[in-house]
């Protein structure tokens, strides 16, 4: 079953994709680790935009709603799901 | 959005109408491991999870790494209601894992 929930994660890594859908040109996409609340690494690795500044190494809330992600994208047929939608402080 | 190894390719003779016209590829999903360490499965099928069909109309290649997108963004590239569970958001060029984090 997909997650729907808001995960805490890491941000380790961007990527990099020239090849892709129209909606993504123009936004970077980041490896989002998920994290449990002390940190230990639980589940696998997600890409996600984050159009609020996280970047490599920042600790970020990631949501799974695709119809924000559009809304961030700018473009009602983008078929990215993830994206950061807060940089935690602490 | 999940990145995924792609290690063939589907050829439909029929197909039911609301399959949109494109390609559908078998992709492998590449476990946390296999991300981290680079050496992503080439060619077997190692990682833990099912490999899944991904529609695509990008025309990616076997051995592409490709980051595919489920649920019901799926289906949000189309215009009519589409039979389509994952979707395939770009080929992958590459990829940077930051270890000291």
């Amino acid at each position: 079953m997909l997650k729907q929930e808001m995960q805490i994660a890491k941000i380790v890594g961007n990527m990099v994709m020239t090849h892709a859908h129209s909606s993504v040109s123009g936004n970077a996409l980041f490896l989002c680790q998920p994290i449990d609340e002390n940190g230990a690494e639980c589940g696998g690795i997600i890409v996600a935009i984050s159009p609020f500044g996280g970047g490599v190494g920042s600790r970020v809330l990631i949501s799974t709603d695709g119809s924000a992600a559009r809304e961030y994208v700018g473009d009602k047929h983008s078929p990215i799901r993830n994206s950061a939608i807060c940089v935690l402080d602490d | 959005m999940k990145i995924a190894r792609v290690i063939g390719r589907v050829v439909l003779s029929k197909k039911d109408g609301n399959l949109p016209d494109g390609f559908l590829l078998i992709a492998s999903p590449l476990c946390r491991s296999e991300i981290v360490s680079g050496k992503c499965a080439g060619s077997g099928v190692s990682s833990e999870q099912p490999n899944l069909v991904v529609f695509d109309a990008l025309g990616a290649r076997q051995g592409d790494l490709i980051s595919y997108v489920e649920g019901a963004e799926a289906t949000a590239p189309f215009d009519s209601p589409a039979a389509v569970d994952a979707y395939n958001v770009g080929i992958v060029d590459f990829y940077n894992y930051n270890r000291n984090l």
